[in-house]
């Protein structure tokens, strides 16, 4: 049996993991819609940016977004406390992993009040 | 066979003498076929018997003999004297270990790591001898079979910035030896060594930045062992989280 700090630490890992595989596979994916295929005229889709299209196609677009961008975010204060660590800033890592997880929250928290205004019918979900 | 010099470096430090260590300069000549480890040798028996440092084997297989050469954790006797040609070859003391004597560190932590992660078979009962051997099919030792391979010559501990900012991390040869005993068929003793490299000195305090794995003399990736632990603790966390009475 694992200790419960520990099994928590386990779980929060995970899903940093998870961040990670997100930031790795669907971040590219996003950046190029957005940032490359949409500026440069190759998005195909005639009357809406690529995010209005994958938001008003389906709820799985939403939570596509949110799930990226979220995930993304958690991978990176996760990152950013074990670069604190390999820095040796021990004495200061904890206010500055406070100060990290706090943007991070607020990010996430931005995201999903931006995808809500966006997408409000995601609330209405079944 | 033509003979060359080199300028070996090494770090004296007495305890009982000086305050501090200090490096000394030796001048070896060398053959192609030499090895720093040859070279110490030499210096010992020709030049300075005070010097001090570990050696046995001579052949990449005990472990003794590693040192910081040239700034990198390596086996002394796996380090080819011409590959320094026209350059002073320092040799350290393996870094994050406190030191003996010139050359010699402490190995205590190390080796009460290593006993705490219990390397050896557990069974929960043990089948008496006429019972025969625990067999085990190639692919079942396919599992583990580099981790077996670790000499426990802590270059990995001396080349990993984790280990050196916090001592009680657990470290990567021992972690590699615990994953390749729970990867083990024979093995019952997950539950035992579960909570050890599960603390959060254990697997959790590494940061995989993977210098373990590129000094190891003897291939074992014990990076890869770590993350594979990591994903055996959060699938065990996760499964108690969903199954509380069922999951471990």
């Amino acid at each position: 049996m694992m200790p419960k700090v520990a099994r928590l630490h386990a779980i929060l890992w995970g899903v940093f993991s998870m961040g990670g595989f997100i930031a790795a596979f669907l971040l590219p994916v996003l950046i190029y819609l957005v940032g490359i295929a949409y500026p440069l005229g190759l998005w195909p889709m005639a009357g809406g940016d690529p995010t209005s299209a994958i938001l008003s196609h389906h709820h799985i677009g939403t939570l596509f977004l949110f799930v990226t961008v979220a995930g993304s975010l958690y991978h990176g204060i996760f990152r950013f406390q074990s670069t604190l660590t390999e820095l040796g800033l021990a004495p200061a890592k904890r206010a500055l992993e406070a100060i990290g997880y706090l943007i991070i929250i607020l990010g996430i928290l931005a995201v999903a009040y931006y995808l809500l205004l966006l997408n409000p019918s995601v609330l209405s979900l079944p | 066979m033509s003979q060359d010099i080199a300028t070996i470096r090494v770090t004296r430090y007495r305890p009982e003498k000086d305050g501090k260590p200090f490096f000394q300069d030796y001048k070896v000549p060398y053959r192609k076929d030499m090895v720093v480890l040859d070279a110490l040798n030499y210096i010992k028996a020709n030049l300075d018997g005070t010097l001090t440092y570990r050696w046995s084997c001579r052949m990449g297989v005990c472990g003794s003999c590693g040192a910081n050469v040239d700034g990198v954790p390596k086996l002394t006797c796996a380090s080819f004297l011409h590959e320094f040609k026209g350059r002073t070859i320092k040799v350290e003391p393996l870094t994050h270990f406190s030191v003996i004597k010139d050359l010699v560190v402490n190995m205590d932590d190390f080796m009460h790591k290593l006993v705490e992660i219990k390397p050896w078979i557990i069974k929960e009962k043990e089948s008496p001898p006429e019972e025969g051997e625990y067999r085990q099919s190639a692919e079942e030792l396919e599992r583990y079979a580099q981790f077996s391979s670790c000499i426990n010559c802590m270059l990995c501990y001396s080349a990993c910035p984790v280990y050196g900012l916090n001592e009680k991390f657990l470290g990567p040869a021992a972690i590699a030896l615990a994953y390749r005993y729970i990867e083990d068929s024979r093995d019952e003793g997950k539950d035992v060594r579960f909570p050890i490299v599960h603390e959060l000195e254990g697997v959790w305090e590494c940061t995989l930045v993977g210098e373990c794995s590129v000094v190891c003399p003897k291939g074992v990736d014990p990076m890869l062992a770590i993350q594979k632990t990591k994903i055996l603790g959060a699938t065990n966390a996760l499964k108690s989280l969903v199954m509380p009475r069922g999951g471990k």
